[in-house]
This record gives C-alpha cells, structure tokens and sequence, in this order.
C-alpha cells in the first residue's frame, strides 16, 4: 500500500504548482479522438460491410468480404505487388544515397556541414506536388531530356520516361533523400570521434572503419529512417498519379479511384485498413527498435 | 566525394530550376528550346481569379491553422514532458500517430466521416484535419526542447517567489521562443503544401497543391502552373531561410538553430 | 556562537518545539526547526526522522556522502519537497505545505540556475520585482546584493559572459536579494576548481557574517564544512548521525562512521580495562595499556573499544616511551607534504597506522630495523565502541 502511494508524493506537489495534467492534454487528445481515431473506426466499420452492386454497401453484417476480393482479384493483387516492388526499390536508392550523403555530411562537410544541411532542409520544405510536377516537365514526351536528346539526334522520343514504373520510382528515390539523409547523419553525428582516430591508430583502413565502427553505431538511425522512408513511400498517391500511368499504379492510386471515381467504399476502405495496419506494424517495430537505442529521430 | 554531393543536390534542385527557368520562358508550350525573357506568365496568373483563389485558400487556411495548430501542440508538449500519469504512454502514441499514419488513409476516414455526418466539406473541414494532422510536429519540436529544459531554472524562479503562471510567462516562454518560431514556419508550410489531406477534405474548394493537381493536364495552363509554383518555391525558400537566418543571429543562438535542422525535416513527410 | 540544545539524533528525538503547528511568526523562534521529518521515496527513505534547528546568524552545514538525505533534506526546506510526515517550521511558522513561493527560503542551486535569457541586473531583481516592490527599491535592493558579491560592474552580462565564479556569486546574490530567513546552498562550490573554491569558502563566510542570515549548506566535502560552518550536522543513510561545532565533530565524534568520514582517524582495537572518573585505561592486544580522556559512549570494563586518535596526535620515540604507556610501531612508507610528513605504519598485532609527524620530529636516519614506538597525549585520545565486522554497517 505505501510503496504505491508514497512515490506520488512528488508528483502530487508538481501537480499542485503546474496544474493537473488534464489542463493540458484535454484538447489535443479531444482533437485527435474525433478527427483520427473516430474516422479510422469508421473506416473499419465500413470496410467489414458487405460489398454491394451499387458500391457503398449491401444488406447483412459484419464481413471480410472487401478484404477477400483484395487478396484475390488479379487487378488488387497486381496493385500490391507493384506498389511493393516500387517501393522497396525506391528505399534502396533512396537509403544508399542517403546513408553516403549523411557520412559526408557529418566526417567530411567541415564548414559546409551548416549550408548543404540547409540545403537539404530547403528541399523537403517544398511542395511536394511542385517537385513531381517539375519532374514531369523534365520527364515529358516534349520535356527537357527528350527534347535535348532528339538535338543531338536521336529522333524518337523515349516515351518510357514519363508514365512508368521508372519514372515513379526515380521521383519518389530523389523526394525521399531529404528523408533518409537526415536521421542517419543525426545517429552518425553522435558517434565519438576518438573511437575513429583510435580504429585509424589501430591500422584500420577507410571499410574497415565504416563497416566495423560507423555502420553499426548508426544503425539505429538507418532503421528510423527506414520506417520513415518506407511506410509513405507505401502509400504513395502524387507520383503515381501524375507520373506513373498504368505501369506506376500503386495502392494510393488505387484507394482514391474506387472511394473518389468509383464509389466503391468496401474495396476503397479495405485497401486503407490494410495500409493502417502495415503502419502499425512499423511503428510498433520503429517503438520497439528506438527503445532499444535510445537514439531518437529527432 | 563532391561529385557524388553535386549530383545529388544537382537532382533536389535542377528540376526545381527548369521549372523556374520555364516561368519566364515566352511560349505557351512548356519545352525547349527558350523562346525568350518573358514575365507574361506572372501577370497572366496575377489576373487568372482560379490562381488568386487557390493561393488565398491555402494563405487563409495555413493562417488560421498555425495559431491554433501551434497552440495545441506546445499544450500537449508540456502535458506529456511535465507529468506522470497512468494513460501516459497511450496518450503519446496517439499524439505520435498523426506523424506515421498516411495522410491518404486519415483523408479517406475524415471524408467518409464528415460524409456519414453530413457536414458539408469546406475550407473549415480542410483546417480541422490540418490541425489534427500537424500539432504532433509542434509537439515533438516544443518538447525535444522542453526535455532538455534545465528543471532548476524553474524551480530556482519558484523559489524567489514568483507564482507558477509567473515562471511559464517569464522564465518558460521566453526561452522556448526559437522552437516556437520554427513550429509556426513549419506548420505554416505544412498546411500550405499539404495535398493529399486537402484533396480528400476540400469539397468544391481549391487550394494551391489542389490547383496545381487539377491543371497539370490542361497544357494551355501550364506555363501559369510555371509561373504561380515558381512564386510559391521562392516565397517558401526565403521564408525559411530568413527565419533560420534570425534564430542563427540572436546571441547564442547559432547553438539553438542548429539541432532546429535536422528537427524539422525528421518530423516532416513528404508523401504528400 | 554555537548552541547545542534540541539537537536530536537518529529519529528517536522528542519534539522540542512544543506545538509543532503552532501558528504565527515568533522573533525568539529559531530560523528554522525540523521537527521528526521523514521522506519516502518509492520504497527507499531518504530521510528517516531529522529533528534539529536552525538558530538565526548560523552557519550551519549538512555533510555526508551522497545518498545521505543532505539534499532531499534541502529540497523539503526550499519547499521542492514534501515530507511524508514531521513538520517544518520557518521562524517558527509551521510551513510544511507551502509550496517554494510562499516560503522565505531562497536556494542556491549547485548548477546556479541563472536564467539564461535575462541579465545579471534582472536575474537579481527577479524576487525583488515579484513583491512588487517599487522601482527605486528593487534597484536599490539589486545594487546592495551586487555590491555584496562584488560585481557591480557586471550588471549588464548575460550569465554565460561570466566566469563559473562569477556565475556562482550571481546565484548567491539573486538568492540574498529575496533576503530570505534562512539562505539554502547546495554543493554551490562543486563545479569550482581549486583555488576559486577556497577563495568563495572565505566569501561566503564573510557574507553570512555581514549579511546576518542564516545559511544552510549542503557539502560532502568536509574541509568545506569544518572551514565555514558554526555547527554540522553529519548525516547518513536518512539520518543525523552527530550534530555540534566542527571542533567537537573532530575531536569527540559520536559514531564511528563520523569519525572515519570527518578527516583521518586511526581506530585501534583494544579492551576497556577500567573506567573510573574522568578516563579510560585500555589493554591492547598485546598487552600493552593505554590511556583516553573521554569516550562517545559508557563503556562497560573487559569489553571491546577503538581507541581514536587523530595522525597528527601521535608523538614518534625512538626508544620505548618511560610512562610504560606506548605501543611499538614497525615503519612503513613516508610522504613528504611541506610542514609535516606522512608516516604509514604496522601495529605488532598489524593495525594500519598513519601519523603525521612535524618535519623536524622526523627520524633522519630512520632505525635500523625500522622500529620504534609512538605515545599519545590521553587528552587527544577518545574512545569509540569496537568496530563491528563491517564497519560502515552500524546502523542504528
């Protein structure tokens, strides 16, 4: 009994000088239990409706009718698989080219550390729709690099540029680099110097050093950076649309069609269920990993 | 090594400056090569009353979401760093939810909702899921600062005398007036460029990334896309800049800003 | 001044205030009483039963290893904490309950705590604005404390343009500005080196002597204590195990553990063989007897003691002493330290023992076979109860 009361003793005297906690917590918690948590309820609610002719639901209870059509219809599982294999390729590029720029930038910069950080910063506080739709500009069947190739001779335009699987995937790599950059060069900044010049003193060369010392300490920060990359990258909805054409068609796509153009809330929900339930997955692994190292993104 | 560095900022940033260089380009067509040095494209959009519209929505929402969004944010900031409580942990995680939930998945639930209730899409629907969807930024920014907050500072100014209200105006606020400051920009640009939520919460209304959206397959507008995406891109990056440059300058501040960066691009997505 | 009275010890004092609650401030209160405070945190108490006061103009110290309950102890004073029962009284005011800024208590915190974002001008008119003092006042009150602490030309700075000492007399002058009953330092010293440790040791007792308040002072380094305080109180796990002068802590310790925390004590086994009057005769292992003028305890005869005597007490012979009352010590190592020299030696029954010896009482030649015997005067000589097994162990 007072090994439970006791210890709240000074907590109870924070309490009386700073108020109670509810003071505070109230609004925001309100905000997110209407807007978020209401919301991704009746998300599940309609999703276990049974599908219907007319698209928002048919007679009967609760079913996983919506989500047994995803899981094997063709189309759906087409959609699935693309939206994997784009992502998970765009996490490659996106996490080697990070993980390269976060070494530079926190060994190599010296006193351009500060600038191209900033630069990079720069970069992700630009609209996203205005970076793909400059990528298009640049992609296009008249864009910059077809027309430069067609000068210097090459007559037929290479249509596979825009509308494809590539072009999503070379747009989500370069948006995404801020990205991945950004927690890995946070986890390699807290690295000790010593222990490199102490490696180095050691005889260890440059690979010995990165992949004995400074990979695995980052490690925790490349793992954020994979949630954090990863995740969005699955739900990707601007690329695909706007450069993506058939061949780019990810399940972002796919749940703004069948909600927006179709109608079709069972199938629309289902697929947003899923892609809830994947986040949670991440997060609880993210959780579970950051608590391991209590190394934090931010 | 630089070479490598070159081309990877040469991909954040060449096409961010062909887009720029086409908004002054005298042609309809948006292609090489250069027709010539034009500012037609920017008065042809001063003029266009959709463009005015799209940008005064976004202007007006991001305005009204940043006090309130802000507000929210450092209130959940210092419930969750000053108190123990038993839902502690619950609380948190709903707060973190909004920064790993996909945008796309919360914009579905909050249309189907807002439908089911019947209450009408408008620029008030767009900002309250703005709100919800941006105050954990505030909260991670405010409270990375507040958990490095010195506990003593406070206590110290509780035992000269002065009340608990009188600690956060004079001794608390004051210095969390950097993290503020770059909530507010980060929340502002948030809300102005967010797409995905917009477009799912927008009803008949228009917003900037909304138009952009909308007009991107009508070629005769494209050089105003050019011109009014250009405008924003420019707006946006001086605005940061200027407010990174601000926190670097005020003395000590340069150690302030500095932990600010990586801070505002991790809490940040881009999916949308 | 020193007053010995309502001192108690190990949680067992009767409360000496009368009405603990009662109410309303009394000129002839002592600045501060604790009256059986005890503080729970968890499972672990932190405070167990602390009963003493405070007189006013004291210098008072609270010294101990860490983990004693100094600073909890503190921080209940300041208000920060509250105890799980005893009372509190601040000029004889009951103020257990009173949250820090209802208290007249100011702390100065051992990391200073200044606010970074005001000026050492603001930082010390901080408490003065809050009583809503008029300008002229708070200037005035400002301009007196800065001069106290001597940085009146500071009064522009932000903290971090100052040096760590310079920080530190910040602190303090914030603090006096709020002219507190009774002034709380904890470990303030700490994070100063050396020579600016010394010099603030001799300031702060020139302030508290000029100032006229009380200071309670949080240390475990007793050379602080032992240079500045009028009285100490030696504490250990919750409890205070001794409370009087420094002389008296020294010289007549009432527990072992006091004796062996406080500078160096030689602590030597032997049996009480009488304990008539006014001193104690001892019998040694082996055989020897020795004499002590007073002792912490009522020993019984034919029971086991320590006899205590302090390095510099001991006088060296190179022949065994004509009083038959010496003990033969077999030389280890010397260190020379300026006006003494430090002698490590072996008992004949392997006692360690160290001595310090005056430069020109040291032998030069050393014996041959490195042994002679060492005597003491009984007056320096107290007796202590036998050392249990563990000897940090004995709790109450």
């Amino acid at each position: 009994m007072v090994s439970v009361a006791e210890p709240r003793r000074s907590w109870r005297r924070r309490r009386r000088l700073h108020g109670h906690p509810a003071k505070y917590l109230v609004l925001p918690v309100g905000l997110l239990l209407v807007l978020l948590i209401a919301p991704m309820t009746y998300l599940l609610v309609v999703s276990l409706r049974p599908p219907s002719i007319t698209g928002i639901s048919g007679p009967g209870g609760p079913t996983l009718d919506n989500y047994e059509q995803v899981l094997t219809t063709d189309f759906y599982r087409q959609v699935l698989v693309t939206s994997a294999f784009i992502a998970t390729t765009s996490l490659v590029i996106t996490l080697a080219i990070g993980i390269g720029l976060a070494y530079i930038l926190a060994f190599r910069a010296d006193r351009l550390e500060m600038p191209l950080l900033l630069l990079l910063v720069l970069a992700d506080q630009t609209p996203t729709i205005t970076k793909v739709y400059a990528w298009r500009i640049l992609l296009g069947r008249q864009g910059v690099i077809n027309s430069g190739l067609e000068r210097l001779g090459l007559d037929d335009p290479i249509d596979a540029l825009l509308f494809s699987r590539a072009a999503v995937i070379i747009v989500l790599s370069v948006t995404f680099i801020p990205f991945a950059t950004i927690p890995v060069y946070a986890a390699m900044k807290a690295i000790d110097l010593s222990l490199l010049e102490s490696a180095n003193d050691l005889g260890a060369g440059f690979m010995t050093r990165l992949t004995r010392i400074i990979l695995p300490l980052a490690a925790p920060g490349i793992f954020i950076a994979i949630i954090l990359v990863y995740i969005p990258l699955f739900s990707e909805f601007i690329a695909p649309t706007m450069v993506g054409g058939t061949g780019g068609y990810m399940i972002g796509s796919a749940i703004s069609d069948q909600i927006l153009d179709n109608g079709n809330w069972g199938v629309g929900t289902a697929l947003s269920f899923m892609l809830l339930l994947l986040t949670a997955a991440a997060a609880a692994l993210s959780y579970y990993l950051a608590r391991i190292k209590q190394l934090s993104s931010a | 090594m630089w070479v490598f560095v070159a081309a990877v900022f040469a991909l954040l940033y060449v096409p961010l400056f062909i887009l720029a260089a086409f908004s002054l380009n005298d042609s309809i067509i948006v292609a090489l090569p250069f027709r010539g040095f034009s500012f037609e494209w920017y008065s042809a959009a001063l003029d266009d009353v959709d463009v005015r519209e799209a940008v005064g929505n976004s202007l007006l929402v991001a305005l009204a979401v940043v006090p309130l969004s802000v507000t929210v944010g450092t209130l959940a900031a210092f419930g969750l760093t000053r108190f123990r409580f038993r839902l502690k942990s619950a609380v948190a995680g709903l707060v973190g939810a909004p920064l790993v939930v996909s945008w796309l998945v919360m914009g579905v639930g909050a249309l189907l909702l807002f439908s089911a209730l019947s209450i009408p899409l408008s620029l008030k629907t767009i900002g309250a899921v703005h709100i919800m969807a941006s105050f954990p930024l505030v909260t991670a920014i405010v409270s990375a600062r507040l958990i490095r907050f010195d506990r003593s500072i406070e206590e110290a100014a509780l035992d000269l005398g002065a009340l608990p209200r009188t600690v956060l105006a004079r001794i608390v606020l004051p210095q969390l007036i950097p993290s503020l400051v770059a909530s507010a920009l980060l929340v502002f640009a948030w809300s102005f460029n967010n797409f995905t939520l917009s477009f799912f919460t927008a009803g008949f209304e228009t917003t900037f990334p909304i138009w952009v959206y909308s007009n991107v397959e009508h070629a005769r507008a494209l050089p105003i896309v050019n011109a009014v995406s250009t405008f924003v891109l420019g707006v946006q990056i001086l605005l940061t800049f200027l407010v990174w440059y601000l926190l670097r300058l005020r003395p000590g501040g340069r150690s302030a800003a500095a932990p600010l960066l990586p801070g505002l691009a991790t809490t940040e997505r881009t999916d949308g | 001044m020193i007053r010995h009275s309502a001192i108690g010890t190990r949680g067992s004092a009767k409360t000496t205030n009368g009405d603990p609650a009662g109410a309303g401030t009394d000129t002839e209160a002592p600045a501060m009483s604790l009256v059986n405070v005890r503080k729970v945190f968890d499972l672990a108490v932190a405070v167990d039963g602390v009963t003493f006061d405070i007189v006013r103009n004291e210098f008072f110290s609270m010294l101990g290893p860490s983990g004693c309950g100094k600073t909890t102890t503190l921080r209940m004073l300041a208000g920060f904490e509250e105890p799980t029962s005893g009372h509190i009284l601040i000029e004889g005011e009951n103020a257990g309950s009173f949250p820090p800024y209802r208290r007249k208590t100011n702390l100065v915190f051992q990391n200073y705590a200044l606010f970074p974002h005001m000026t050492v001008y603001d930082n010390v008119a901080f408490g003065p604005r809050r009583k809503k003092l008029r300008r002229r006042e708070v200037d005035a009150t400002v301009r007196e404390f800065l001069e106290t602490v001597r940085l009146d030309e500071y009064s522009a700075r932000k903290p971090r343009e100052l040096s760590g000492g310079q920080q530190q007399r910040v602190a303090l002058a914030r603090a006096l500005a709020n002219r507190p009953a009774v002034l709380l330092l904890d470990e303030p010293l700490g994070a100063l080196d050396l020579s600016l440790r010394e010099e603030m040791q001799f300031e702060l007792k020139r302030i508290q002597r000029e100032t006229g308040i009380s200071f309670v002072y949080v240390t475990h380094d007793q050379n602080e204590a032992l240079t500045m305080s009028d009285r100490i109180a030696v504490m250990r796990n919750g409890v205070v195990e001794h409370l009087a002068s420094p002389e008296k802590i020294y010289l007549e310790p009432e527990t072992l553990f006091v004796a062996k925390f406080i500078g160096q004590a030689n602590l030597l086994p032997c049996t009480v063989e009488a304990a008539d009057g006014g001193s104690f005769d001892v019998r040694f292992a082996g055989g020897e007897r020795g004499r002590a003028a007073k002792a912490s305890y009522r020993p019984d005869p034919g029971t086991a003691a320590s006899l205590m005597i302090r390095p510099e007490h001991i006088t060296l012979h190179a022949a065994p002493p004509n009083s038959g009352e010496g003990l033969r010590v077999r030389l280890g190592q010397e260190t020379f330290q300026g006006a003494v020299v430090r002698c490590q030696g072996t008992l004949g029954d392997g006692t360690p023992i160290v001595m310090l010896i005056r430069l020109e009482d040291r032998f030069d030649p050393r014996p041959a076979d490195d042994t002679s015997w060492i005597s003491w005067n009984p007056e320096r000589a107290y007796l202590l109860p036998a050392e249990s097994d563990g000897s940090f162990t004995d709790s109450p």
